[in-house]
C-alpha cells in the first residue's frame, strides 16, 4: 500500500521489552516498525503518515489503547479503516468482547505467541 | 467447530445463530437452561452463550449446572443487557469466561466467538518453536566440551530457578524503589543469559539496566512483568523444545 517491498507496522506499547521484541520478531516478516509509548502518540504519528497495521497495546499511559482505536475508527475514509491488532496482559480482566467493541480486528493474550501475531500480521498485510 | 446458543428468546437465537453459521461454525440453540444442559452434555460443544435474563432458570444457575457436566470444559460465555462495570466483574467472578453486551453488534459476536474458539484449542498446543537469537545451540555446545551433559542439564535447570528468584527480588525492590539493586540482578543475569545462550533474555535485561542507571523508571513495574513473562514462556519452549 504505502512503501514496495516491505509494510509499515506501528507499535504502540509503553514497555520498551516488548516493543524491541518485536522489532525483532517482525523483522523477519519484511516489517518496518515504528515505535509509540502512549495511545495520544499514536493518533499524532498515525494523523501525520501512513501505516499499513497497528499493533496496539491496551494499558497505555496518557490515553488507553481503547479509547485511542475509538478515536482512529473515527478518521475518515481509509485512515478510520487500517487492521488494528490489539495485545495486552489484560490485567484488568476486561471481557474480550469490549476490545472488539473498540473497533480492534483482533486480540492477541499477552505473554505473546509469537507463531499467532505473525500469522496475524500476515494475514492484515496480504496484498 | 459448535457453538451451542441458550437463550429464551427465538429473534434473539436466530439472530445469533445466523451470524456464528456466516464464520462456518456450526450452532446448536435450547430456548430455556434445562434442554440446554441436556444439550450441551450430549453434544460437548467448543463454546457456549447462555443468556442472562430467562425464565425458570437463569443464566447464573444454568452456568452452575453446565458447570457440573462431564467432560464439558468448553469456555462459556453470557449474553447481556447489564453493562455496568460491577455486572462485568459479577460474570467474571461467577465463572462466565467472558460476555457480550446487548444489543449485540454482528462483528464483535463473531470475534469474540472466533477468539475464544481460538483460545481453548490453543491451551493444548502452545508453540513449542524455539528461535536462535533465543536460545543458541552453539553456547551449549561450547559448555558441552566442558561440562559433562548432566552437569549441563543441572546448569540450566539452576539458571531457571535462579531467574525466578530474580524475578520476585525485582518487583519487591521496585515497590521499594531500590534501584541500586535493581541494577545488579539485572547485569547478572544479562551476564548468565549470555553465558547460557540466551542471547535475547541477555539483552532485554541489559537495556533495562541502562534505563534504570539512567533514571527512566517509570515503565518499570511493567518491563518487570514483562520481562517475568518472556522468561517463562522461553523456559517452557526451551524445555518442551529440549526435553
Amino acid at each position: 500500500m504505502t512503501e514496495v517491498g516491505y509494510k509499515k507496522v506501528l507499535v504502540a506499547e509503553d514497555s520498551s521489552v516488548i516493543q524491541n521484541l518485536l522489532k525483532k520478531i517482525l523483522l523477519f516478516e519484511n516489517c518496518k516498525l515504528t515505535s509509540a509509548k502512549d495511545g495520544q502518540s499514536v493518533i499524532d504519528k498515525y494523523k501525520n503518515e501512513d501505516f499499513d497495521l497497528i499493533i496496539m497495546d491496551i494499558n497505555l499511559p496518557v490515553l488507553d489503547g481503547l479509547s485511542a482505536t475509538k478515536e482512529i475508527r473515527l478518521l475518515e475514509g481509509d485512515k478510520g479503516n487500517i487492521p488494528i491488532i490489539g495485545i495486552s496482559g489484560n490485567a484488568k480482566n476486561l471481557p474480550v468482547s469490549e476490545f472488539f467493541e473498540a473497533g480492534m480486528n483482533e486480540y492477541v493474550q499477552k505473554p505473546l505467541n509469537y507463531d499467532e501475531l505473525i500469522s496475524l500480521v500476515k494475514k492484515y498485510t496480504a496484498e | 467447530m459448535k457453538v451451542l446458543v441458550i437463550d429464551d428468546n427465538a429473534v434473539n437465537r436466530r439472530y445469533v445463530k445466523s451470524v456464528i453459521e456466516q464464520e462456518g461454525i456450526e450452532v446448536f440453540t435450547a430456548k430455556d437452561g434445562v434442554s440446554g444442559i441436556s444439550l450441551a452434555a450430549e453434544l460437548n460443544p467448543d463454546s457456549i452463550l447462555v443468556d442472562i435474563q430467562m425464565p425458570d432458570m437463569d443464566g447464573f444457575e444454568c452456568l452452575e449446572s453446565l458447570k457440573k457436566v462431564p467432560n464439558l470444559n468448553a469456555p462459556i460465555l453470557a449474553i447481556t443487557a447489564y453493562s455496568n462495570p460491577e455486572d462485568r466483574d459479577k460474570f467474571i467472578a461467577k465463572g462466565f469466561q467472558d460476555y457480550i453486551t446487548k444489543p449485540v453488534k454482528p462483528n464483535v459476536l463473531s470475534s469474540t466467538i472466533n477468539y475464544w474458539l481460538k483460545n481453548s484449542e490453543k491451551k493444548e498446543q502452545q508453540s513449542t518453536l524455539v528461535r536462535k537469537q533465543e536460545f543458541d545451540m552453539a553456547a551449549k555446545d561450547e559448555l558441552l566440551k566442558h561440562i559433562d551433559p548432566v552437569g549441563v542439564q543441572e546448569l540450566y535447570k539452576q539458571f531457571e530457578v535462579e531467574i525466578n528468584e530474580f524475578m520476585s527480588n525485582l518487583q519487591q525492590l521496585n515497590s521499594s524503589k531500590n534501584f541500586y539493586n535493581i541494577c545488579s540482578i539485572l547485569h547478572t543475569i544479562k551476564g548468565n543469559a549470555g553465558s547460557l545462550g540466551f542471547f535475547e533474555l541477555s539483552e532485554m535485561a541489559s537495556e533495562l539496566e541502562e534505563n534504570t542507571k539512567l533514571g527512566d523508571t517509570n515503565n518499570l513495574e511493567q518491563d518487570i512483568l514483562d520481562l517475568k513473562a518472556y522468561t517463562q514462556q522461553l523456559f517452557y519452549r526451551y524445555e518442551t523444545h529440549f526435553n
